[in-house]
């Protein structure tokens, strides 16, 4: 039933903007594998006549939902518990360029981040739309490349945004006039930097000062603040990328793409494309998480971490990201480990009523309901609207955390697994390998290398499995820890990305 | 310049209501398009139709029956010396009603009566040259159905219904704001050619070369900087006035009227995803009115920064900052046609009256707008605003009166074609043969196929002002099985234009009378090289032609035996 309900929807949406008139809460009710799930996948109808690009999500201190459109402007509803029942009015019918984001600020007053410039949005005269479009910053610039994006704007804490610029693309040209300074030697490359602050992580202040903060990014179409603090970023397979990463990310850190490197001020002014790799190696920070591109995910986007304190599930603290290509949320878990930040990637929702397209993610007030802003900004077929998954309240058998000891994994999940099953280390299947870094795009796994497990012990609540490796652990690798054949689990495959040793 | 009457067009969503008023159709000026592709009637429609050539030429409009626009078209060019006497009207049964031609400002009204059942009637200009492009359809839909909006015209394209039903909203990739509820769009827009002067403000992006990631090393070619603004403001009023305010140059750099974007490129068309790769920047539809020329109005020296814009009565007012100054502009369309009001208010830090501020608000329209200037505040013989104001603020209007832009002269517009294809018929298994429509005169910068916009480019002596019979691109895709019969008049050469990265077809090089390969080359848009092959034929004689695939399909002249 669910797999019919889903293409039904699917050739609806690639035939015409007129919203899918399925009742997924009337088929999720009476679809016994979805109830089993713990967490319910139901399609929000759009407003008729919006193309549901989503490309910013947020919601306002009233409760209610703010979509940010590639190109049906902004609108806003309020929740209601069927999902074809929203009232959608318009906060703004302008046509924006490109906005991936919303920042609510105060209701009626947003930030939104446009190809051309950060946007402070306003109802200034209280009637419910906006009539002020104020610049707050023009201070990147614009080459007229499709691929130039903006996430964010993320706020610092200090009243500054961060706002994460991404890096144009070969697939596309740039123009004979662009805005602000444009570098021929950024302009080389496959995913390129061509005018200032693509591939950077840059701070916005209040009166429109625009600070370089990081870079060496490629595609950052996602950040966020964690509730410690730390400020991440994800980025997309490509050059220099062998696989998805996810940074952790500091104040003048370089993350790997060399082609914002043109835009630091102590540049000397050569082609950072032909520093020797040895040179980008020294200075590149790794990925706190590499995501297994074909296996994990393939265009994550924006990082959001779970303060709902239980509401949605037993994932605390933990931080989901969106797939842009592909049907699925992942869930990210995070430990330091010498200094390092690294861990654990497990699927969170994957096929099913899932939608690809996932761009942006927010939670309800109430923190039960994860909303999905999908889009694929005209990258390829779309697949594209607005998803909800609800915490039904019934807790599935998941790997809650995986983390690092000095001889293998420590993995706990939520229910006690079979105690014969669980402690027999042959139903372990673990391996480890790594990705290239360097100009190539993408990079297939190396040194694909199997690890037996020695022993696996299991706590006496049964949820809790030390799994101690034959051989000693090894740095800059993913470790592929399987435990299908323990039984039971909904996502038995973790991958965990080792940057240190305990 | 007022040469035109003001244009106004059907918008989405009006109901066409037949039998009562007149329908209204005209003409995008410049453009060879009626302002109409497509109406619909219910059957048994009395359809009166109030056609007004707003246009520059010479116009018709004759309605002909289902199936037979290209028919009534090839009747009226077989009229020859008689057409401009019978207004280019033949003596058909195909005919269901027509006009007389009508010169520029004139209208008729005709009327006829919808056929009894469903089907699609076709509109069309007769007058030479323009009966290929210059068409529309009519839909007869049963009695009871819901009749659709009139399509406006379209472009290449013509909006799907769903997009006509949704350009309001957003949603259409050919968006529209109406009077009273402008659109105000951020997007990247095109550069109708704009002059540095203009764009001071901007950077030069350079072209560059394709890089190889697997290599790290430069390819061979180039990859053109394209023209484009990264970041101008679109603004559409409906068919009346559509405006490009950019916020690098704070100023107002372009304005047409008759339709608005074409996004399709970048939005893909209908529910959206593809992207034109190196082609992605939204088309202007209709005709451009007023282009921005010299330096920024207030001065060439001013740096001026862009703050926002706020919404007034639903009217976007763009905000920028030169020097002590904020100014506010607000640009609508004014009383007239192709009038357009520029609302200055110009707010200062510091009082006028006080003394004190030294910097004169200093506006010379008198080349850039190529308009005139009213306001109060102006001296009589220059364009200086007098800064002696007893306010903060004030104010002055300028009103831009547009003029119409012509599409660039056509070179060789004049050159007779040989006059020697008596018929060209492309054949394909399963469809109807059609005798090719367009034959014109081979010249640079006439289009190769009917399906591309390719254009000759440099074309040898021998082949200037040959017959050029359109052929279709797409006939190169794989397992097509086209021929071309071209029949002459007289003795003849036939030639073939075959794309240099083809190999040559068997029938070209192994037929009883092969094809002889000259030394001829014709290059084309986008440096493309076609070779001439030659074969000398007699008069009243047909020559088939066969089928070729890959690269562009081929080329075919004809000129006078020599």
């Amino acid at each position: 039933m669910t797999t019919c309900c889903k293409t039904a929807c699917l050739a609806l949406l690639t035939t015409s903007f007129v919203p899918a008139q399925h009742d997924h809460e009337h088929h999720a009710a009476t679809d016994p594998t979805q109830a089993v799930a713990g967490w319910r996948i139901e399609d929000i109808a759009m407003p008729d006549g919006v193309a549901p690009e989503i490309g910013g999500i947020a919601l306002n201190s009233r409760g209610e939902l703010l979509i940010a459109t590639r190109r049906s402007g902004i609108w806003i509803a309020t929740p209601t518990p069927n999902v074809g029942d929203f009232a959608w009015r318009p906060f703004t019918r302008h046509s924006l360029h490109n906005p991936m984001g919303i920042l609510v600020l105060s209701d009626g007053d947003l930030l939104v981040p446009q190809m051309p410039e950060l946007t402070r949005i306003r109802d200034t005269d209280g009637d419910g739309t906006a009539d002020s479009f104020e610049a707050v910053t023009t201070g990147w610039g614009v080459s007229g490349n499709y691929h130039e994006t903006n996430a964010g704007p993320i706020p610092d804490g200090e009243g500054n945004w961060f706002v994460a610029v991404g890096t144009a693309s070969h697939n596309g040209p740039t123009f004979a006039h662009v805005r602000g300074e444009f570098s021929p030697i950024g302009r080389r490359g496959r995913n390129f930097s061509a005018v200032e602050w693509k591939g950077w992580v840059v701070k916005v202040t209040p009166d429109g000062e625009v600070l370089p903060y990081a870079n060496g990014f490629r595609a950052n179409n996602g950040i966020t603040l964690g509730p410690d603090g730390k400020l991440w970023v994800t980025d997309n397979q490509g050059d220099w990328r062998g696989t998805s990463p996810i940074y952790h990310v500091v104040e003048g850190g370089f993350y790997g793409h060399p082609s914002s490197l043109v835009w630091r001020d102590d540049h000397p002014g050569d082609d950072p494309l032909n520093y020797p790799l040895e040179k980008l190696e020294a200075m590149r920070t790794r990925a706190a998480v590499e995501l297994p591109q074909g296996d994990v995910c393939n265009s994550p986007s924006e990082p959001l971490f779970d303060d709902t304190g239980g509401a949605f599930g037993p994932f605390t603290g933990q931080m989901f990201v969106g797939d842009i290509a592909g049907p699925r949320i992942l869930r990210v878990m995070l430990e330091e480990v010498a200094g390092v930040m690294q861990g654990a990637v497990i699927p969170f929702q994957e096929g099913g009523s899932m939608r690809g397209g996932t761009n942006r993610l927010c939670f309800s007030p109430d923190g039960r309901t994860l909303y999905a802003g999908q889009t694929y900004r005209g990258w390829g077929k779309p697949s594209e609207g607005l998803q909800r998954i609800t915490f039904t309240g019934m807790v599935p058998q998941e790997i809650v955390s995986v983390s690092l000891t000095g001889t293998g994994f420590r993995l706990t999940t939520t229910q006690p697994l079979d105690a014969a099953k669980a402690g027999s280390p042959a139903n372990y299947s673990i391996s480890h390998f790594h990705y290239d870094y360097g100009r190539r795009y993408g990079s297939p796994k190396r040194e694909v290398t199997e690890v037996r497990v020695q022993s696996a012990v299991l706590s006496p609540n049964g949820k809790t499995v030390e799994l101690t490796l034959d051989t000693p652990l090894t740095r800059h690798v993913l470790y592929r820890i399987d435990c299908t054949n323990v039984g039971g689990i909904e996502h038995p495959v973790a991958h965990y990305t080792v940057n240190a040793l305990r | 310049m007022r040469r035109l009457s003001v244009m106004l067009l059907a918008l989405a969503g009006a109901p066409l209501v037949t039998g009562q008023d007149p329908f209204p159709i005209g003409v995008i000026p410049g453009a060879l398009r009626y302002d109409v592709s497509r109406f619909d009637v219910h059957v048994g429609d009395r359809v009166t139709i109030r056609f007004q050539n707003n246009g520059l030429m010479p116009h018709n409009l004759l309605v002909t029956r289902p199936g037979k626009v290209d028919a009534v078209m090839l009747a009226a060019m077989a009229l020859g010396g008689d057409g401009p006497a019978r207004d280019y009207k033949p003596q058909t049964d195909d005919l269901l009603a027509a006009t007389p031609i009508l010169q520029p400002g004139d209208a008729h009204l005709l009327s006829f009566t919808a056929p009894g059942t469903a089907g699609i009637l076709g509109y069309l200009c007769t007058f030479p040259g323009h009966g290929t492009i210059m068409r529309g359809e009519i839909r007869v839909l049963p009695g009871g159905t819901e009749l659709g909006a009139p399509l406006r015209f379209g472009g290449e394209r013509a909006p799907t219904p769903d997009e006509d039903r949704l350009a309001r909203s957003g949603a259409s990739a050919f968006p529209l704001g109406t009077e009273d509820e402008p659109l105000v769009m951020r997007t990247f827009l095109p550069d109708p050619g704009l002059s540095d002067e203009v764009l001071a403000h901007h950077r030069q992006g350079l072209d560059a070369k394709p890089y190889d990631v697997n290599s790290g090393l430069d390819r061979p070619g180039v990859v053109k900087a394209i023209p484009g603004l990264p970041a101008a403001i679109a603004v559409n009023f409906g068919g009346r006035l559509s405006y490009a305010w950019d916020t690098v140059e704070c100023r107002l750099l372009y304005a047409w009227v008759g339709g608005f974007l074409d996004m399709t490129d970048y939005w893909g068309a209908g529910a959206g995803g593809g992207r034109k790769s190196f082609d992605y920047v939204p088309a202007l539809q209709g005709s451009l009115v007023y282009l921005a020329t010299g330096p920024h109005p207030m001065g060439a020296e001013i740096e001026p920064r862009y703050l926002g814009y706020l919404m007034e009565g639903g009217t976007p007012v763009f905000r920028f900052k030169v020097g002590p100054f904020e100014i506010r502009e607000r640009i609508a369309p004014g009383d007239g046609p192709f009038e357009i009001a520029c609302d200055f208010e110009v707010i200062s830090e510091a009082d006028f009256k006080g003394g004190g501020v030294d910097v004169v608000f200093q506006l010379d329209y008198s080349e850039s707008l190529r308009g005139r200037i009213a306001s109060e505040h102006l001296l009589p013989d220059t364009t200086t605003v007098q800064r002696d104001c007893d306010s903060t603020r004030f104010s002055l209007r300028v009103v831009l009166t547009g003029e119409e832009r012509l599409p660039p002269p056509q070179p060789f517009a004049d050159l007779p074609r040989a006059g020697l294809v008596a018929t060209a018929r492309r054949v394909v298994t399963g469809d109807p043969v059609v005798p090719a429509l367009g034959i014109q005169a081979f010249a640079p910068g006439r289009t190769i196929f009917s399906d591309r916009e390719y254009t000759f480019d440099e074309v040898p002596e021998a082949l200037l002002g040959a017959d050029h019979v359109p052929t279709r691109n797409d006939d190169k895709l794989d397992g097509r099985d086209v021929s071309w019969q071209i029949e002459v008049s007289g003795p003849a050469t036939v030639w073939v234009l075959l794309d240099s990265r083809v190999e040559a077809p068997a029938w070209l090089t192994d037929a009883d009378a092969p094809f002889t390969r000259t030394d001829l080359v014709v290059t084309t848009s986008g440096n493309w090289r076609y070779q001439a092959w030659r074969r000398d034929v007699a008069g009243s004689s047909t020559t088939e032609l066969g089928p070729q695939s890959g690269g562009s399909f081929y080329a075919i002249a004809v000129t006078p035996k020599r």
